[in-house]
Order: C-alpha cells, then sequence, then structure tokens
C-alpha cells in the first residue's frame, strides 16, 4: 500500500485526525497490508542466464531429494526454480553470478545431503560455509554458517575463522533458510584499504550465527586472492553437490538519507490523541540536528513534541518509513501528506510502515511524537530506500529496545531426568496460554498445548528460556524455546470429521466438549498427558528418537466413535518410499513405518496440503517420529 | 499491586496528627518485637521460594508453592535446620496451595490441579487437572486459591487482566469460582480485580481482600455472596453467561458518578460496600492474605479476628469484624510491620505461630529480600491494644486487652474522631474526599477498666472512622501500642443512627450573635491598638506560642492566623487552669449547636474569642486585656482540641 495514492491532506496538525479516520476506513476496505519492506531483487532460476558460463554439474531442477541413507547423494527432478550441484571427478567448477556487489543483503534456502559440504563466496572471496553439521553439540568454523579461515600465503596470517555462535542445521535433505548482510572491504582515492568487509548479520534458519563479524582478507579456497570494492557472489561447486532455491538480494550503495534544518517545538499534552496545535504555545522551539524521545523534558513527561525540516534524498525512487513508538502516538507527515498516524496509544509491536516516492532533493517533513504516557518513553523512525539499507532518523538512545530486560538471562536447565515447564508460548505469532514445555536428558525437547491436546513445537539444544516469565514482573510472560525448533501446524490434533472433506478445525468446535485431564510421570520421568473429546480420552507420551533428532509420538485412543489425527500439514507434502513423509515449510520429516493397521492420507484443502489419519471407534495406538 | 498515584491522600493524613510516620516506622517494629518475634526460617540457597502459596499435609510439613512453578515440602519448618524437598514442578504460577486427602491442590494461572504422589517417593508423579479456564496470555492473569468449603468444593479467584486498566479479556477473570472435585464449575461473584486473598469464617461466609487500583479506591474487604458485585465492573462482561449469578450489565455501572461506593450500592442491589477499608497507605497498599485467629488465645488476646497481610508494605494488619443488622463491617489496626519481603500468605503452624510467605519481584516491598519465609510467633507479653471497637447507634464500644488508666479513658478529649470516604469511579485510586472532625462527647469506663463506651458526634453510615487515642495510658502506665483503629460503618445497631451531624458546611438560619467575637475595633480606641499580635498553629493541635506575655489594660490587636490543616479557633478564658478546663467542657456539651456558635460557649469565663476558621484563614479580633494580672489562657474550643491546644496568657 503506497501513502501518497491518498488525497493529500492538509499540513495543519488540526486536520491530522481527519486524515487518520480517512486512511483507516481505506485500511479496513483493503486487504492489503503495508509493505514492511522494499521488494528484494530474484535470481530467477528459470535457466542459468543469471550466472556466468561453467561447468554442467550447475542444473537447474524443479526440485532437489537428498537421500538421508547415503553419503553426498542427491538427485534432481525436472522443473525449474532450483538450482542443483552435482559434481563429478571432470565436472566441479564454481559457480559465478553475473551481477557484482559490495554491500548487499542476500536470502536464500539450501540444501544439504548427507555429509557434503560447499560454500557461498561473497564478492567470490569470503566465505559462508555449507555443510551438514545436522547434530554436532560443538559447531566450529567449518560448520555450516561458519566463516571459514583464511590462507596463510607469504607470511601473512589469514584470517582465522569464526564458528557460528549455534549449530542451527537442520537434518539432511531439508531446505534451510539463510540471511546475510555482508559488506564489502571500503578504500580511499588511492585503492588503500580504509576498512575490512564485515558480516553484519548471518542468520541460519532463524538463528543469529554472526553479528558484526569483520573479516580480515578472503577466505581459503577463494576465487581472488586481492580485495576490491566489487565482486561476483560464488557457490563452490568442487567440494560435494548442494542445492539452493529463492536466491533473492539487495545491493546497497554508501548513501544515507539526512535531515535538513529540523526545528522541535515541544508543547504540553496529557492527551493521548493530538491536540488542536494551532490553539497551543509551545513551551520550548529550538534547533535540533537529530530526533530524540529524550527531548521531552521534565521528569516522567507528558509532552507533544513536533520536529519539522527537511529530509535530505540521495536518489530518485521509494522509501519505505518505519516508525515505532514505544506506549505513545505519533504521525510523519512528508511534503505536507501525512503518511503515517499513530494517534492514539501505540507500542513497539504495533506496525507503522508506509511507503512512498521521492526525488532526490530536499523535501519537508513533519514529525509528532505524542508522549502521552509519564512512564514510557520511546520513538523510532527508520527509512530504506532504492539502494539504500534500512537506516535510522532517529538518535540512539530515542529508543531503548532492551529497556527492561536482565543483565542475564534466565534459562530452565534439564538436569538427569524430564523436566516440564508450563507457560505461555507462541506459536505462528499467537500466545498459547496452556503449554507445557518438556525437556529431556537426550536433548531432545518439546512443547505441547494442554488446551487443544496438540504438539506445537520440538526443539534440540538447550531447553527453555523463561527470562519473560520471571525477570520482574514478566509482562510478555513467554517461556521461549533456547535453539532453533520446528513449529507443527498447531490445530487441535484430534477431531470428528464427517468425512475426509470436512475442514479440519483450528479451535475447538462448539459442539465439542474437550477437557484437560492432566498429566502423570511414569517411572522413568516421562510425562503422559491425557485429554478427553466428547468422551473419548486421549493420551499422549513423547521421547527422543534413538538414532535420529526427532521425537517419537505414542498416542493412546480409547473411545466410541471414529476419530481423525491431523499429523502434519504445510504448502506441500510428499510420501516417501520407506513411510516417510516430507513436511515442506517448516520443513521436517514424518516416519509412520511403525504402524501396520493405520494408513495417512494427504489431502489438499485450502490451499495446503494436510497428512492425516482416520482412527476406528474402539482402542487403537499410534507410534509416528518426527524428524528435523 | 500497583503502584499508587496518590501520594498526596498519604500527606493528607500524616498531618491528621499522630499517624505512623516514615522514621518512626524501625522504632515501631522494634516495639512491637517484645510482643510478637518475626523469626527466619531457613531457606536453601539454591531454592528461589518466591511464595505463592501454604498449606500443611498430614504430616505437619509445609508445602509452598512458589511462582516459578514449584511445590516445596518443608519438614521440620519450626526448627533451625528444615529439611527441603521439591515436591512438583513445572506448574504455572500457583498463587494458591491447600491440601486434603493425600492431595496438594493449587491454582495455576489456567487450572485448578490436583498434585498426588502415587508411588510415595515424596514427588508427585499425578498432575490431575480438577478444571481448567481459559487465559488471555495477559502477565496479570493471576489465579488464587483453592479454599475448601465444608463439604469439600473449592473457591478460586481470578484477576483481571491487565491493559493500561483492569479487563476481563477472557471468561472468568474477575470472577470467584466453585468448583466440585469432580471439576463441575459454577461463578459465584464477581467485581473482582486483584483478588490475592480470601478465606472461609467459621459461619461459612467468604470474604476477600481487593487493592487499589481502577475502580478500587483504597484496599478493602468485601463479603461475597452468590451474585454479589464486588465493584470493579470489568467481570461483569460475562453476565450474560447463562450460569451467571447475576444479571448486572457492565455499561450500567456510571464511570463517574461522583458517589461513594457506599451511595451506589444503594442504587444498585448487586453491589456490595465493603465491610472494612484499609486506609490506602496507612494500613498497606497492598492487601493480601486472610488468616483468622484460631489458636485459642495461643497467639495472644485476638481469638477469632482476622489478620491481613500487605505485600508493598511488608506488614500485617488486624481486623475485628461484628454483624450488625446482616451486615459485615468492622474495624481495623495496625498490627505488625517489620517482614523480610512482600507478604502474599499466612497460615498457622501447629505450634500456632504464623507462617508468613513473601514475594517482591515485579512489586516491591518494604521489606527488601526478593524472597521469604518468616514465623510470627507470640512472645507471651501482652501488648496493650484496642482490642475490638463495635458499632453503637450513637458511638462506639471499645474493648482493651488491659485495664485502662480511667481518668484518661473517662476524658472525652482523649479521643480523636474524624471521618472520611473515598470517590467511587474508573479510575486509579482515589483522593480521601469529605474529611470531617467528629469529636466524643462522653467517655464511659466500664468499672473493670476493660471496656470504654464513646458517645460520638460526627458518626456517618458509609464512612470510615478514623479514632485516634495517642494519650490513654493503661493501669501500667503504657501507652496503646497501636492507637489508631479505623472502623467501616455500614450500619448501626437498631437501623438508626443517633450521633449527631458534625457538618461545618450544612448551613444554619440560626444567627447567634456573640459579642465577645471583637472582630471590630472599638470605637473608645481613639488612638487605635496599642500593641499587634500574631499566633499561628503548630502541627499536632498546637499553637505556634505557649505563652504571650502583655501589660495589663492593654489594647491588643490580635490576630489569629489558622495555617493548620483543620478547623480551629481562639478563645481567650479567665484566670486559672480550671476556668479554661471548664471551657472546654462547656464547649464540648454546645453539642449539635457547636457550630453555630463557633464552638465556643456562652459563659462569663470566656471573654474573648474568634470564629471558627477553616484552614488557611485568619481573623483579627480586638481584645482590652483585663487590669488584674495573673495566668489567663488562650485554648482552641473545637471538639478534641481544648485540653492540649492551649497557650498561657500572662498579663503582667
Amino acid at each position: 500500500m503506497n501513502y501518497s495514492k491518498y488525497p493529500i491532506c492538509l499540513l495543519l496538525l488540526s486536520i491530522v485526525v481527519s486524515c487518520t479516520e480517512k486512511a483507516s476506513e481505506v485500511k479496513e476496505t483493503s486487504e492489503e497490508q503495508p509493505m514492511q519492506l522494499l521488494p528484494f531483487t530474484t535470481l530467477e532460476l528459470n535457466d542459468m542466464s543469471g550466472f556466468k558460463k561453467t561447468t554442467d554439474n550447475w542444473q537447474i531442477v524443479g526440485s532437489a531429494y537428498a537421500d538421508r541413507n547415503k553419503e553426498q547423494t542427491m538427485t534432481g527432478a525436472d522443473g525449474t526454480g532450483v538450482l542443483i550441484n552435482l559434481p563429478d571427478d571432470a565436472k566441479k567448477d564454481h559457480l559465478f553470478t553475473d551481477f557484482e556487489h559490495g554491500d548487499i543483503e542476500l536470502e536464500l534456502d539450501v540444501m544439504m545431503p548427507v555429509n557434503s559440504n560447499s560454500g557461498l563466496y561473497f564478492q567470490g572471496r569470503y566465505e559462508v560455509q555449507l555443510f551438514d553439521s545436522w547434530g554436532k553439540k560443538e559447531p566450529e568454523y567449518s560448520d555450516i554458517g561458519g566463516i571459514y579461515q583464511g590462507d596463510d600465503k607469504e607470511g601473512r596470517k589469514g584470517f582465522e575463522g569464526q564458528a557460528p555462535r549455534v549449530n542451527a542445521a537442520k537434518t539432511p535433505g531439508l531446505w534451510q533458510h539463510f540471511k546475510i548482510i555482508f559488506h564489502a572491504p571500503k578504500f580511499d582515492s588511492n585503492g588503500k584499504k580504509t576498512k575490512n568487509a564485515w558480516f553484519e548479520e548471518v542468520r541460519l534458519n532463524g538463528e543469529l550465527l554472526h553479528e558484526n563479524l569483520e573479516v580480515t582478507g578472503p577466505t581459503r579456497a577463494a576465487a581472488f586472492t586481492d580485495e576490491k570494492p566489487m565482486g561476483p557472489f560464488m557457490i563452490q561447486g568442487d567440494h560435494g553437490p548442494v542445492a539452493i532455491k529463492n536466491i533473492r538480494y539487495k545491493l546497497y550503495q554508501d548513501k544515507k538519507v539526512s535531515l535538513v534544518g529540523v526545528k522541535m517545538a515541544e508543547y504540553e499534552n496529557e492527551s493521548k490523541t493530538f491536540p488542536n496545535i494551532d490553539s497551543l504555545t509551545p513551551i520550548r522551539v529550538v534547533t535540533t540536528d537529530s530526533i530524540s524521545s529524550l527531548m521531552a523534558t521534565g521528569e516522567r513527561p507528558q509532552k507533544l513534541l513536533v520536529y519539522t525540516g527537511e529530509l535530505s534524498v540521495p536518489e530518485d525512487g521509494d522509501y519505505l518509513f518505519d516508525f515505532k513508538l514505544s506506549q505513545a502516538g505519533g504521525a510523519l507527515l512528508i511534503d505536507n501528506d501525512t503518511l503515517i498516524s499513530l494517534n492514539g496509544n501505540y507500542n513497539l509491536d504495533d506496525p507503522g510502515f508506509a511507503t512512498i516516492s521521492l526525488k532526490k532533493g530536499n523535501v519537508p517533513f513533519k514529525l509528532l511524537y505524542n508522549k502521552h504516557n509519564r512512564w514510557a518513553r520511546g520513538l523510532k523512525l527508520a527509512v530504506e530506500g532504492p539502494g539504500l539499507q534500512k537506516q535510522s532518523l532517529t538518535a540512539v538512545g530515542s529508543i531503548d529496545f532492551n529497556r527492561g530486560k536482565p543483565a542475564r538471562e534466565i534459562m530452565v536447565e534439564v538436569g538427569d531426568e524430564p523436566i516440564t515447564q508450563r507457560g505461555f508460548v507462541m506459536h505462528e505469532g499467537k500466545k498459547r496460554t496452556h503449554v507445557i514445555s518438556v525437556g529431556m536428558p537426550e536433548g531432545i525437547h518439546f512443547a505441547y498445548d494442554l488446551a487443544f491436546g496438540s504438539l506445537i513445537k520440538a526443539w534440540d539444544g538447550s531447553f527453555l528460556n523463561t527470562t519473560q516469565m520471571w525477570h520482574s514482573r514478566g509482562i510478555e510472560q513467554l517461556a521461549v524455546p533456547a535453539a532453533f525448533n520446528v513449529s507443527v501446524h498447531g490445530d487441535p490434533d484430534f477431531e470428528f470429521l464427517k468425512d475426509d472433506l470436512t475442514v479440519w478445525p483450528d479451535t475447538i468446535p462448539v459442539n465439542v466438549v474437550q477437557k484437560q485431564l492432566g498429566y502423570e510421570f511414569d517411572a522413568q520421568g516421562v510425562p503422559t498427558f491425557s485429554h478427553e473429546i466428547n468422551g473419548t480420552v486421549i493420551t499422549d507420551r513423547f521421547v527422543p528418537v534413538k538414532t535420529n533428532r526427532g521425537l517419537k509420538r505414542t498416542t493412546t485412543i480409547s473411545g466410541e466413535e471414529e476419530i481423525w489425527h491431523k499429523i502434519a500439514d504445510g504448502s506441500k507434502i510428499e510420501a516417501l518410499p520407506d513411510d516417510t513423509y516430507i513436511i515442506s515449510d517448516e520443513n521436517y520429516f514424518v516416519d509412520f513405518s511403525g504402524n501396520d493397521n493405520l494408513e495417512p492420507i494427504i489431502r489438499h484443502v485450502n490451499g495446503k496440503d494436510e497428512l492425516l489419519v482416520k482412527i476406528d471407534a474402539g482402542e487403537d495406538t499410534i507410534n509416528y517420529s518426527i524428524i528435523w | 499491586m500497583q503502584i499508587s498515584k496518590k501520594i498526596a491522600a498519604l500527606v493528607f493524613l500524616i498531618n491528621l496528627g499522630s499517624l505512623v510516620s516514615a522514621q518512626d516506622l524501625s522504632e515501631m517494629a522494634r516495639k512491637e518485637t517484645a510482643y510478637y518475634d518475626i523469626v527466619d526460617v531457613p531457606i536453601p540457597d539454591d531454592v528461589l521460594l518466591e511464595v505463592g502459596g501454604l498449606a500443611f499435609n498430614d504430616k505437619d510439613q509445609l508445602g509452598v508453592s512458589t511462582r516459578r512453578g514449584e511445590v516445596w515440602v518443608i519438614d521440620k519448618p519450626y526448627g533451625k535446620k528444615p529439611v527441603y524437598k521439591r515436591f512438583a514442578h513445572g506448574l504455572h504460577e500457583p498463587l494458591g496451595l491447600n491440601f486434603k486427602d493425600n492431595s496438594f491442590y493449587l491454582s495455576q494461572r489456567g487450572e485448578l490441579t490436583r498434585l498426588e504422589d502415587k508411588n510415595g517417593d515424596g514427588k508427585a508423579d499425578l498432575y490431575k487437572t480438577v478444571y481448567s479456564w481459559p487465559l488471555s496470555g495477559n502477565y496479570h492473569d493471576y489465579s488464587y486459591g483453592p479454599k475448601f468449603m465444608d463439604n469439600g468444593d473449592m473457591l478460586v479467584t481470578l484477576n483481571l487482566s491487565w491493559i493500561g486498566h483492569g479487563s476481563s479479556l477472557v471468561k472468568w477473570r474477575g470472577w470467584l469460582l466453585k468448583i466440585t472435585p469432580e471439576g463441575d464449575m459454577e461463578p459465584i461473584a464477581t467485581g473482582l480485580r486483584s483478588p490475592s486473598g480470601f478465606n472461609i469464617n467459621a459461619e461459612g461466609d467468604v470474604f476477600y481482600t481487593e487493592n487499589q487500583g481502577d475502580w478500587v479506591a483504597s484496599g478493602r474487604m468485601t463479603h461475597l455472596e452468590k451474585g454479589t458485585f464486588a465493584g470493579n465492573p470489568e467481570g461483569l462482561r460475562w453476565s450474560g453467561e447463562p450460569n451467571s449469578p447475576l444479571k448486572l450489565k457492565q455499561d450500567e455501572i456510571e464511570k463517574e458518578s461522583g458517589l461513594t461506593l457506599y451511595e451506589y450500592a444503594e442504587k444498585v442491589p448487586a453491589l456490595r460496600a465493603p465491610a472494612i477499608w484499609f486506609p490506602h497507605t496507612i494500613l498497606g497498599i497492598s492487601t493480601s492474605d486472610i488468616v483468622y485467629d484460631t489458636t485459642k488465645g495461643k497467639f495472644g488476646p485476638f481469638e477469632g479476628q482476622m489478620f491481613v497481610g500487605d505485600q508493598g508494605h511488608s506488614k500485617i494488619m488486624r481486623v475485628f469484624m461484628e454483624k450488625v443488622n446482616g451486615v459485615y463491617q468492622g474495624a481495623t489496626f495496625a498490627f505488625r510491620e517489620g517482614f523480610s519481603s512482600g507478604i502474599l500468605r499466612m497460615l498457622w503452624g501447629s505450634d500456632d505461630s504464623m507462617f508468613v510467605g513473601m514475594t517482591s519481584r515485579g512489586w516491591s516491598s518494604t521489606g527488601k529480600a526478593p524472597y521469604g519465609l518468616q514465623r510470627l510467633k507470640w512472645t507471651g507479653k501482652m501488648p496493650f491494644e484496642i482490642k475490638s471497637m463495635k458499632a453503637l447507634d450513637d458511638g462506639f464500644e471499645l474493648e482493651f486487652t488491659k485495664p485502662v488508666n480511667k481518668a484518661l479513658a473517662s476524658n472525652p478529649a482523649t479521643y480523636k474522631l474524624t471521618t472520611f470516604t473515598y470517590n467511587y469511579h474508573y479510575i486509579y485510586g482515589s483522593d480521601i474526599i469529605d474529611r470531617e472532625i467528629g469529636m466524643i462527647a462522653n467517655a464511659e469506663v466500664a468499672p473493670d477498666g476493660r471496656s470504654v463506651k464513646l458517645t460520638a458526634h460526627g458518626m456517618r453510615l458509609g464512612f470510615i472512622h478514623q479514632l485516634e487515642i495517642p494519650e490513654l495510658k493503661a493501669t501500667s502506665g503504657e501507652l496503646l501500642l497501636h492507637d489508631t483503629g479505623y472502623y467501616t460503618l455500614n450500619e448501626v445497631p437498631g437501623g438508626t443512627l443517633k450521633s449527631p451531624s458534625m457538618s461545618t458546611n450544612a448551613s444554619s438560619d440560626k444567627s447567634i450573635v456573640q459579642p465577645k467575637r471583637t472582630v471590630e475595633m472599638p470605637e473608645s480606641w481613639e488612638n487605635g491598638a496599642e500593641k499587634q499580635l500574631v499566633i499561628g498553629t503548630s502541627p499536632g493541635l498546637k499553637y505556634d506560642v505557649t505563652e504571650v506575655r502583655v501589660k495589663r489594660g492593654t489594647k491588643l490587636e490580635l490576630t489569629f492566623n489558622n495555617n493548620d490543616d483543620m478547623l480551629h479557633n481562639l478563645v481567650i478564658t479567665e484566670k486559672g487552669k480550671e476556668s479554661v478546663d471548664e471551657v472546654g467542657r462547656l464547649a464540648l456539651l454546645l453539642g449539635l449547636d457547636g457550630p453555630d456558635n463557633n464552638y465556643v460557649p456562652d459563659t462569663e469565663l470566656v471573654l474573648n474569642h474568634t470564629g471558627i476558621l477553616q484552614p488557611e484563614s485568619s481573623e483579627t479580633i480586638y481584645v482590652q486585656i483585663p487590669d488584674t494580672p495573673g495566668e489567663y489562657w488562650i485554648v482552641c474550643t473545637f471538639p478534641g482540641h481544648s485540653s492540649i491546644m492551649r497557650a498561657k496568657l500572662i498579663v503582667e
């Protein structure tokens, strides 16, 4: 949604309110949400045209399948959209993109076969390692997401390598998501390096692996030994098979939006909505070179700050503004047009995004910060533009995202036997309130929604971060899995369906009486959960899979009606030869091989695949494992 | 458990006189130690005992549920080396605990749970859900209990969520629920905001304490019955549910009616005025648990009374309650302060000491420890206390723990009565409003010296009656340990209040001529006044002078500047102490006629006087000083003041 399409509102502040109302009316009738990021450039994988010519080990395929039982074995299926590398002794060259880059933000998905090895080389020089590091306890620089060592040549000590902070690797054969922000080295006019290259951020499967990590020179097996402002992106071809898809990026220049001639007027205001400023006299007007919530004066002030001035815009193009407030109101007007209006009480998680097309040069702006809550302070305005990385227009300290956070995180650790902890747990953006998290000594953990009787998450590594529950009042009250985790569908796991076409309900239907019965620990300290649905009693017990990273579930059903169980859903579910299913999106396997009498079905409903199994009336047991 | 904005209220009341002020706190705690001793129950370093609930099992071991979801069972909790064993873990902030039939019962945030150790290894195996209720996901979704009723059914209370104000985001936040052991639930009462403390008395009646907040002017205790609406309308959101015991709708309650809760309850029958108000900042800031003294005298002289904890002030209040015309009401007194952390739970040990369980995480308390477990033990020494305070239709009857000094106790001036109340509105807290000075007209001491019957003027239904007795001594010579009581007067015996009104703002048609109030300079003073004098006030019922010397026959221009925060006058009386005493006595006898007479009796013993002056006002009178030298007196004859607020006028 581009707010500049809306009718222009007058700059008069007293009219801001009515403009807002209009905007929100439009919002309600439109399902379109404002963009939260400017679009990426996609490297199309319809053919090899985006790459420099290379050997035939590099191909475009429709999908990739890694055999989980064989070393470095991968096959591709006909189609487009996936880049696959299947090297042999003769054909094993690297792959270079046609485009060259300096500063870049890049995202892609990668699939590693068992024990395979490859690498992502920024500018053809600085490597983020690709490796099948699944299950490794202490990752090294040579594991997936590690920044590889540099060569130690001519007496010059190369970069020493950097291990990822955590091992976020998924099991071989699953797609894994990388997000990397890389900055090229900087040079003066004589070509002398003034700043090392650095990785601002490297994330794998959502986990932060590196932050602001400097790299002193090219890493081992780089295509070039020198350092340059620009270079092609390279994928290593000679170490093993790998598949890659969804490559998208933004190239950044070293330019910024800046503030010009800013004045700030400060008003007394206790109202949650904007007052009619025409009728008010400011208590002070000052010239300033920065915008900050800290400029509201007084002890625990309730003030309205109005900034006016110009933005110096470095390039023609679309600019996306991101306005964040901590229990306050605010508005941004660009060129006399209300771009963002948050007139009321808004918090950090309330979106304040808008995009506007701007010309190079100076454009007037006005920013309102209505600090009506005396206890809260916080304002952030950030902007992203064409070839411009997202930057803050507000001063350091204007907002403190860490406010109230403790010096040390509060963790629940697992000892010699399973441990449980009830709490609120987020699942796909929703707070689940009756969740029990279970940590097991084997290092496999899961979260179970007692209200729905459903498994919602599984993970391995550290167990649970309860800082948000147990620090001070614990405003968020969240128990957070302390490691990369797989989210399962989260709907009630068992339902009575009229037939196999009935839509699976995402909450407990009104005609169903579902009762939690609690849980009981056995001699091994493992809990078995029980609940009752319209008289049918269901128990659930989970233990780690012995040989793999996975969770084995045993469910008993005792009832007088036929009932259905939803095992999984995803954009795509595929049956593999060995009674195993691969679930897309979250990317995990379901191994259903332990059940002789039950036959799951894959059905396509409401744009997604579902894996269901029907259980006849009487007593029954289901066994399966999920593996990630 | 919210922080108060109403600092003003504190300052206001402290100025009333003899209340405990900040620098006295430790001194008070020291005094109290002689009678009630606080003893630590040692806690191992690795146990974070943020107490949520306390309950003994059938082996006299103390169960403690914690805010971090554990249940500890403490063996030998009375000794110096208690043994801690973790009975359960992983629970969702259980803020209550009980024990019955070999099981601990507790409220987690989202359910009532029974914990049973089936294999006898000292750890619960079975975590049985008795009944679960929805949660909004808000941090303020606290749940408390259970308490057992005689038939084995359980009561739990559910806190409102907090979204800048209290809110019942899901069923049944803000309600008292009854749940059978089989898991059938019945909603009983609503209007609750932060109901962390509740209990059932010997008659089976349920009381809960409330914390100051939106719709809650101050800490209070309310009697809950089926269908009671206790005051915060958020829970009424669910009154349309088929099993709701009341049909009152949330929008039927005006946000700012300008009325008090007592007055509003006369309009809305379901609304129940509190049995006890705990004036905010005076008797706590966040009331918590309620326990009844069931020790049969082993804990001191307060058998059958209630003790109420306070989280923010780390103290315990005492409540004497009575039932008048079927309505619960009574008085509350300070009892014991100086605990180590914020008090959430209290429970009697088998030795009749009181276990006090504490936490201050998120809501800081006077006791600085983040959590704690202590015991309060009676030393066996009898404190001199107001044991009970009962309402009469024209006064109060006090009973003391020790015989009183009859001379002091029979002097009405020994007692100071002030009435006040609070607004009932959606705003967080309330100022003290409609404060008025009452007076004790007569005090009749029983022959045994253990009780006094007070006849009071200025009692008001629906008001809190602050009675201060700072000078009263026992026959042993000691002063009261706690000299102030707060009685919440909803009813009087017989139903008709017979205490005369003291309202100064009630307009009177009577125009009484008081020739001795000489505000005009006599025409005979051709050369004007020979001397000017200004007398002001000091806090604590004092003039700012204790003695004034004037030459005989002086033409004096005397200005009385009432810079105090209450009503005063200035009366010059005849020579001799007996004259001023008599004027004070006669002033009290004016009764209802007092206001119209500026509380000045018509007697030869009065030479000159001012009118009754509002705070921050002054009046000048012209006084012809007598020709006879001697010790004359200056006195304030406002009820209750004349014995203290005096200065000598020495004519030379």
